[in-house]
C-alpha cells in the first residue's frame, strides 16, 4: 500500500522534473521558464521613433548622455545619475542633479521593453523620458531654448547628419521653455508659434538620440537564468548553479511570497503600476503615483500622439487605451525589474528601504496604504480573494539569497 | 416505493465511457465533470472507488498536472484503504481542486442511483461515527499541512465558468467573446470581439459597451481600458485595447447599454496557465 502511494507519488513527480535537485509542479517549472532572459525576445522598435536603430543617432546620443554642457550648471548629464558603473543609475535614495529630486533613479536597462517609463509612468517613450530631467529644475536644469543653442554650436553637423538642418535660432531668446521659471516661459510665449515647433523638434531629437544611445544598454544574463534553462531543459546537473537557499527562496518567491504576482516574465515586472502600501518617504505629502502620472502622460505633447512622434495613429495603443480613471492608481508605482536588483540599494520609488531584508519585511508585513488602497492583503483579513502573504524567518532569508542570483552583466553590445 | 430503471440510471461505467468520450473530444471540462459524477457513484464500493481515482490520475497525468496527479495519487490509496470502512465523505466530487475530507450534497439523479444500487443492502456509507470522526481529524490534519504547502499566489477557484458565451446578468442578452487567434500573449494589445444577440438569436446592433476587469485573487484591474471601438457586422462588435499584464485569472466584465434595456455580463479568462487551461 505505501509502496503504491510512493510510486504513484514519484510517478506524479516525473512530470515536474522527477530526478531533479527540486522538484516543480508543471505550473511552477513554466513559471521560471518564462522568467529566463532569453524569453524576452528582440527588443521591440519603437515606432514613434523612427531614428532609433541608426548607428549615427545613437553615436549622438553617446556623447549627448555623457556632455554635461546640457544642463543649467555645465556639470549635470544623464551620466551624473546613470552611471556606466553604478548599474546606470546613482546609488542615492532621491535623485541628485543640480537640485535633490523627489525620487529614486531608476536604471536605463530594459526601458525599451517598458511601455511608460518613470515610476509613475508619465512618459510612454524612451526619447520622450529623456526629455523630462533636461528640463526638469532639480536635475539639469535647463531649458529648450538652451539645449537647442548648445546643439547648434557643439554639435551641429552630427545633428544635422541624422535629423537634417538645424533650424535658424538668431534672434530667438537664450532662454525660453513653457515649463521653465516663469521668464522662461514669459519668453517662450512671445515667440512665433512656427519657430516654437523648430526648437520643439531640436528638443525632441535630442531625445530621440539619446533614446537611440540607450537601447543599446540591456541586462545580460544571470545565474537565474541558467537555473531557469536547467528547469526548463530537465537538466539536474545544471540546477547545482543554486545553491539549496537560493532554490528555496525561488519557492518562496513563487508561492507563499507571492512575488510573482508583480515580478514574472523576462524581466522580472508585468510593466505594470500597483499600489503595495510603500509607506511614503514623507507621510504628510505622499506621492500620488500613476494617478498623477496618467495626467501628465496624456497631456505632453511629446507623448506617442504628439506632432513630435513618427508613430502612426494605431501604433499607439498603450496611450490610446490607457486606463485612466482607475482608483487603484493612487500612489501606485510602476514595478521595477528585479534583474541585477542586489546592486541596486536602495529600494522603492524614493529609496525609502535600505536593503532587501527591508523590502521583504515590507512585503511580510503587508501594512495599510497611507494613500489610495495596498492591493496587498492585510494578515489576518480578506480582501477579495487575495491570500495574505506568508514568510517566516527563514523564508525571508532564503528569499533575499534567491534575489542575489538575479545578478547578472550589462550588454552595451550593439 | 421507489422506481429503479438501471439501464437509464447513471453509472460508474457509463460516466467513465461519458468521460473517455468527452475527453477524446477535447472537452476537458465535461469530461472531468463526468469523472466526478463517477465518483460520487463509486463511492460504495472499494473497487469501483479506487478504479475512478486511478481514471482521475491518469486524467492528470495526461494533462501534465503534477499537483493533480498528486492529489489523485494520495486519494487513490486513500480510497483503497479506508472505502470498506465506510470513511469516505459522501458526495465527494474526489477531484484533487476540492476538499477531500468534506462532505457534499449529491445531485439528486446520482443519490437515485445511489438508492437503487444499494437497495436495502448493508450501507456501508453507514459506519460508528465515532471511528469517522477520529479519522477525519486525522485527515484534516493532513489536510491542512497539504493547503499550507499548496497555497500562495491562489490557483483559480476550481468551479469557475470558464464560458465565454452566456446570457447576461438579468437575462436580456446573449453574449459572446470571441478572443483573437493566434491566442493571447501576455503584455502585448490584442483586439477581441464581441457579439451580442437577443435571448431569441437576432442580433443586436446599436449597443453601447463599458468595459473593466481585474484579477480578483492579486486585488488590481486591468493595465489597460479596453473598449469597444466599432461594430464590425451588425451584432459583432471590436473590443481593442485588450491586454493582460501576467498569466492567471482575469475577470472582465460589461455594462451593456442596448435595444432591450441595460444589462451586464462578466466573463472569466486563463492566460497563459497551462494548469489550468485546456
Amino acid at each position: 500500500m505505501l509502496a503504491s502511494f510512493a510510486g504513484a507519488a514519484a510517478f506524479a513527480q516525473t512530470l515536474g522534473s522527477a530526478p531533479m535537485r527540486e522538484r516543480w509542479s508543471a505550473q511552477e517549472a513554466a513559471n521560471i521558464a518564462a522568467m529566463r532572459l532569453s524569453q524576452q525576445g528582440p527588443r521591440p522598435v519603437d515606432a514613434s521613433n523612427r531614428h532609433e536603430l541608426r548607428a549615427d543617432a545613437a553615436a549622438l546620443g553617446r556623447a549627448l548622455f555623457h556632455d554635461t554642457r546640457l544642463s543649467g550648471n555645465g556639470q549635470v548629464a544623464c551620466a551624473s545619475c546613470h552611471s556606466a558603473d553604478r548599474q546606470f543609475q546613482d546609488g542615492r535614495p532621491l535623485g541628485q542633479g543640480i537640485g535633490t529630486g523627489s525620487r529614486r533613479t531608476m536604471p536605463v536597462m530594459g526601458a525599451a521593453h517598458a511601455p511608460f517609463l518613470f515610476w509613475d509612468g508619465r512618459k510612454d517613450s524612451a526619447w520622450s523620458q529623456a526629455l523630462g530631467p533636461l528640463e526638469d529644475g532639480a536635475e539639469h536644469g535647463a531649458n529648450r531654448m538652451q539645449l537647442a543653442r548648445r546643439i547648434a554650436v557643439h554639435y551641429r553637423d552630427r545633428y544635422e547628419a541624422v535629423f537634417g538642418m538645424l533650424p535658424d535660432l538668431s534672434g530667438l531668446p537664450e532662454h525660453a521653455s513653457p515649463l521653465g521659471t516663469p521668464a522662461e516661459r514669459t519668453a517662450w510665449a512671445q515667440i512665433p508659434e512656427a519657430r516654437r515647433d523648430a526648437v520643439n523638434r531640436v528638443f525632441a531629437n535630442i531625445g530621440k538620440s539619446i533614446a537611440a544611445f540607450e537601447r543599446g544598454i540591456a541586462y545580460g544574463a544571470s545565474r537565474f537564468d541558467r537555473y531557469a534553462e536547467a528547469v526548463a531543459t530537465g537538466d539536474r546537473r545544471g540546477q547545482e548553479v543554486f545553491s539549496p537557499q537560493e532554490a528555496r527562496g525561488l519557492r518562496v518567491f513563487l508561492t507563499t511570497g507571492q512575488c510573482a504576482t508583480c515580478h514574472n516574465g523576462p524581466l522580472l515586472t508585468d510593466h505594470a503600476f500597483h499600489n503595495t502600501g510603500v509607506p511614503p518617504a514623507d507621510a504628510s505629502r505622499p506621492d500620488r503615483g500613476r494617478a498623477d502620472g496618467v495626467r501628465k502622460l496624456l497631456q505632453d505633447e511629446f507623448n506617442c500622439l504628439g506632432r513630435y512622434s513618427d508613430a502612426k495613429h494605431g501604433q499607439c495603443g498603450e496611450l490610446q487605451f490607457i486606463a485612466a480613471g482607475d482608483p487603484g492608481q493612487l500612489a501606485a508605482f510602476r514595478t521595477p525589474s528585479l534583474r541585477n536588483v542586489a546592486e541596486r540599494a536602495p529600494y522603492m520609488h524614493a529609496g525609502q528601504l535600505a536593503t532587501l531584508q527591508q523590502v521583504v519585511a515590507h512585503y511580510a508585513r503587508s501594512p495599510r496604504a497611507v494613500l489610495g488602497h495596498s492591493e496587498l492583503a492585510q494578515p489576518g483579513e480578506g480582501h477579495g480573494d487575495r491570500q495574505p502573504i506568508h514568510m517566516s524567518a527563514a523564508d525571508m532569508q532564503d528569499l533575499v539569497a534567491f534575489l542575489g542570483t538575479l545578478t547578472g552583466p550589462i550588454d552595451q553590445s550593439r | 416505493m421507489r422506481t429503479c430503471f438501471p439501464l437509464v440510471q447513471p453509472s460508474v461505467p457509463t460516466e467513465l465511457d461519458a468521460a473517455a468520450a468527452a475527453e477524446s473530444r477535447g472537452q476537458f471540462h465535461t469530461a472531468f465533470r463526468h469523472l466526478e459524477r463517477a465518483h460520487v457513484l463509486a463511492q460504495p464500493s472499494t473497487r469501483e472507488h479506487v478504479r475512478v481515482h486511478w481514471r482521475m490520475l491518469h486524467f492528470a497525468l495526461r494533462g501534465r498536472r503534477s499537483g493533480d496527479a498528486f492529489g489523485q495519487a494520495w486519494r487513490l490509496v486513500a480510497a483503497l484503504c479506508l472505502t470498506w470502512l465506510g470513511l469516505v465523505p459522501p458526495g465527494n466530487t474526489g477531484g484533487s481542486r476540492v476538499n477531500g475530507f468534506r462532505p457534499m450534497p449529491v445531485p439528486p439523479e446520482l443519490q437515485t442511483a445511489l438508492d437503487c444500487t444499494s437497495g436495502a443492502e448493508r450501507n456501508p456509507l453507514r459506519v460508528q461515527a465515532f471511528r469517522r470522526r477520529v479519522a477525519m481529524v486525522a485527515i484534516g490534519v493532513l489536510a491542512a499541512t497539504g493547503m499550507l504547502v499548496l497555497g500562495g499566489c491562489g490557483s483559480p477557484p476550481r468551479d469557475l465558468d470558464m464560458s465565454l458565451e452566456k446570457p447576461s446578468a438579468a437575462g436580456r442578452y446573449r453574449i459572446a467573446l470571441v478572443p483573437p487567434v493566434p491566442a493571447v500573449a501576455v503584455n502585448r494589445m490584442h483586439s477581441w470581439q464581441v457579439r451580442l444577440a437577443s435571448t431569441d438569436g437576432q442580433l443586436v446592433s446599436g449597443a453601447r459597451f463599458a468595459v473593466d476587469g481585474g484579477m480578483p485573487q492579486h486585488g488590481h484591474g486591468l493595465p489597460t481600458q479596453p473598449r469597444v471601438t466599432r461594430e464590425s457586422v451588425p451584432g459583432t462588435y471590436s473590443l481593442d485595447g485588450m491586454k493582460f499584464s501576467m498569466p492567471g485569472w482575469w475577470q472582465l466584465r460589461f455594462a451593456i447599454d442596448g435595444a432591450t434595456g441595460g444589462d451586464t455580463v462578466s466573463f472569466n479568462i486563463l492566460i497563459g496557465d497551462p494548469g489550468a487551461r485546456p
